[in-house]
């Protein structure tokens, strides 16, 4: 069953680990992406996950996520965007860098909005895809899988996994059904 | 009138049908409603998944990336 980000902030922070424990690998890979794009090493990465998940809770402990008030993905926008720049000017105090390199990460700081939101829907529909491989018969996700994101043809996916031509675009057809559901399912819980 | 497999539909959608063959997709979708409306609807399939096929690699490499340098980390402490 869809966890909603609300109801999973809600368990956060009433300390339920599991919930802790989504809610990190729900997000890793896109603050992780992002993170990478923007410049960040894997060693700046535990600190920066650190930062952005705890800050739903650093200014108010008692934070409760209200999607009435804006969109998750915003949010979170906003928060890794500020967590960024701050490792950045850590690093640079560190370093005692010159103003020109300051300015050059300023000036891309414009273009995150615009790549956050692309690496969002591309999020959601990896977390469409997880979910598809957790909820689906193993076998029509693998027939999807093999064919449309590996490129394999029909013939040699159905003789992979045992199951006909005719079955392998059957499934196909039932994983993207159910892709296209999922992320409009994620997608509506975000307020306009 | 025979309607044209899922395997010539996908071949075709995906350009992997030789001149000749494709032609003949093309013929049949104008006399065959059917089959016109199962090509349109492979089409918008292929351009949904295709939206996010490269972008969702690239994010699934990032998270392989991460997983196994943290749990490199786990292994040396």
């Amino acid at each position: 069953m869809y966890t909603t980000n609300s109801e999973l902030l809600e368990k956060v922070r009433e300390g339920d680990e599991s919930a802790w424990r989504l809610f990190r690998d729900t997000y890793r890979p896109l603050i992780y992406h992002c993170a990478k794009q923007r410049g960040l090493t894997p060693d700046d990465y535990p600190e920066l996950e650190q930062i952005v998940l705890l800050s739903f809770f650093r200014v108010n402990p008692n934070f409760v996520y209200d999607p009435r008030k804006g969109k998750f993905r915003s949010y979170l926008g906003i928060i890794m965007k500020n967590c960024i720049s701050s490792i950045f000017r850590h690093k640079r105090q560190q370093a005692g860098m010159n103003k020109a390199l300051e300015t050059q990460k300023e000036e891309l700081d414009d273009s995150f909005d615009e790549e956050w939101n692309r690496e969002w829907k591309i999020h959601l529909f990896w977390l469409s895809m997880k979910n598809a491989a957790e909820q689906m018969p193993e076998k029509v996700f693998q027939a999807f899988d093999l064919l449309e994101m590996k490129g394999r043809k029909a013939a040699e996916v159905a003789s992979t996994l045992g199951i006909s031509i005719p079955s392998v675009y059957n499934y196909r057809k039932k994983v993207i059904d159910f892709l296209r559901m999922n992320i409009a399912e994620i997608s509506n819980e975000e307020v306009e | 009138m025979k309607h044209l497999t899922d395997a010539t539909i996908d071949q075709f959608v995906k350009k992997q049908l030789p001149d000749g063959e494709r032609l003949s997709v093309k013929f049949h979708m104008a006399l065959c409603r059917e089959c016109s409306k199962r090509v349109r609807q492979y089409h918008d399939d292929e351009a949904f998944i295709g939206a996010y096929r490269e972008g969702f690699d690239r994010m699934n490499s990032s998270f392989s990336d991460i997983q196994d340098f943290l749990n490199k980390k786990e292994v040396l402490k």
